[in-house]
């Protein structure tokens, strides 16, 4: 099968950070990523394209052997790295120096990615839906004894790992989940973030640091936390800090939908009937009124739809508009027909469309 | 990750690094905006820059190694860019690297976790009579139990 053809079957299913989001998920997707270089060689960057193509020639039969499918980024479309990118596969650097002798291995399931020659010779990423981030570390050191059976990775006693960041160098752990917190970002709950920097930990985009919107509707409420320490800590140390991070955040946001104001369920009420009857589809404002239904679905404001279509709904919007928001690629549903399928699975009424 | 580099004067983060080529060696400067403002620091003003470098000279091993080349290629400024290109260049770097590596460390992390302090809330409530309190509490702790108990049937 060809590359093109596998990529449109790997994109055809949901992402891992939109597979899961019930009632009581909080945390809708874990990931864990290790960079790791190849000992006696240059790092990516200082390297020229023979010495890239070498490097991914040295690694390629350890990554097939271990169940995973190559992915050339030099033969791929910006558009598909964009696919890519937006599925937590890529790093999103993909500066310049590295487009040459870069490769994506994925296994069918996306829990397991490896990227060579993004930034450090080998990227591993290990994701799961839902909160499974000690599933996921077990599962990234795990693979990252595999390759280093076959590939030494450079390091020394002093400084542990190396990387070309240096800030990466000892462990090079990276814990990071996916939130969705809509009820504390409609109640504005600034404590949220005052407590996420006492704890030492980052606030990032959904799809990476750098990434995180100005102002669209999913800007506050859908976002990625990110443990950066990864020198001072060892890993178990993080893993229990991202843990009671999880049991702070769930208890925050279970805590605000109890709690929501008259003044938001007066919003939220007002969104939904705006949503029901809407002729035309503004992305931003459906993903409002689509996120403020779910949560008026969760608390029992709103009783006259299926909660699980409209997860479905949501999530089938949300991922052309996230990408939306930060690609400018063209926005999809101003039309009347996607306002009509909007308001049909809404209402649960057929629309000629 | 952006790195934070600190200021030769405070020891806050620095938002500013200043280079000058003096008697045909390289200095640094580290500087954050309070300091350049009490110096009377103005990046506009060149005169004022230089005196930035009157006020703080660096150490005499910064300086060699900022004129440094590694065999892979790079140069001492892997003090700004923070990219190191090969193993070598962790020790042919090492005094910028700890330079680069003095970063404000994290506040403490709390002890404990959330059902202990919501455990600890509903005693609290029970012991006073505050029952409505109590059943908030309660609630929410078994909401924290559904959603883990949803996540290990996923497992």
């Amino acid at each position: 099968m060809s590359m093109k053809k596998r990529l449109r079957r790997l994109t055809k299913n949901p992402p891992v950070w939109a597979k899961r989001l019930g009632r009581n998920d909080v945390v809708t997707a874990s990931r864990v990523g290790i960079p790791r270089n190849l000992s006696g060689r240059p790092f990516p960057h200082r390297m020229n394209r023979g010495d890239l193509v070498r490097t991914l020639d040295d690694v390629r039969p350890t990554l097939t052997g271990t169940g995973l499918t190559e992915y050339s980024v030099s033969e791929m479309s910006d558009f598909d790295v964009g696919l890519l990118w937006e599925r937590g596969l890529s790093l999103g650097h993909n500066p310049e120096y590295t487009a040459h002798g870069k490769s994506i291995f994925i296994d069918p399931y996306e829990r397991r990615t490896v990227v060579v020659n993004e930034l450090d010779h080998i990227w591993m990423i290990t994701a799961r839906a839902g909160n499974r981030l000690r599933d996921c570390v077990f599962e990234a050191v795990a693979m990252e004894d595999e390759i280093s059976c076959s590939h030494p990775f450079a390091a020394n006693d002093r400084d542990g790992f190396l990387t070309s960041w240096v800030e990466q160098h000892g462990t090079g752990v990276r814990l990071s989940i996916i939130i969705f917190i809509p009820a504390v970002t409609l109640e504005a709950r600034e404590d949220f973030s005052a407590e996420v920097e006492r704890r030492g930990l980052l606030f990032a985009g959904p799809f990476g640091i750098g990434t995180m919107p100005e102002n669209p509707p999913l800007g506050g409420s859908l976002m990625q936390i990110w443990c950066h320490s990864v020198n001072e800590e060892g890993t178990a140390n993080n893993l229990v800090m991202m843990e009671d991070f999880i049991r702070y955040v769930t208890a925050l946001e279970l805590e605000c939908r109890e709690n929501l104001s008259l003044g938001s369920l007066d919003i939220i009420a007002r969104m939904w009937g705006i949503l029901s009857n809407r002729l035309t589809a503004d992305e931003s404002d459906t993903m409002a009124s689509l996120e403020l239904g779910l949560l008026g679905a969760w608390n029992g404001i709103i009783d006259d739809f299926e909660i699980p279509n409209i997860q479905k709904l949501f999530y089938l919007c949300l991922d052309g508009h996230l990408m939306s928001c930060y690609t400018g690629r063209k926005k999809i549903d101003t039309d009347i027909v996607r306002a009509n399928f909007v308001k049909s699975c809404v209402t649960g009424e057929s629309t000629s469309g | 990750m952006n790195k934070i580099l600190k200021c030769d004067f405070c020891g806050n983060p620095a938002a500013t690094l200043l280079q000058h080529v003096v008697e045909g060696e390289q200095k640094t400067v580290r500087i954050c905006g309070d300091c350049m403002r009490k110096n009377g620091i103005d990046l506009t003003i060149p005169e004022t820059i230089l005196r930035a470098f009157e006020l703080c000279s660096n150490s005499p091993e910064i300086d060699r190694q900022l004129g440094e080349v590694c065999a892979c290629g790079t140069t001492g400024e892997v003090i700004s860019s923070g990219l190191a290109g090969c193993e070598k260049c962790y020790d042919q770097f090492r005094v910028l690297l700890e330079e680069v590596w003095k970063t404000e460390p994290p506040d403490s992390v709390p002890s404990g976790n959330c059902e202990d302090s919501l455990q600890a809330q509903l005693e609290s409530a029970i012991d006073e009579e505050r029952y409505e309190d109590a059943a908030v509490i309660r609630d929410k702790m078994q909401h924290i139990e559904e959603a883990e108990d949803v996540d290990e049937e996923e497992a």
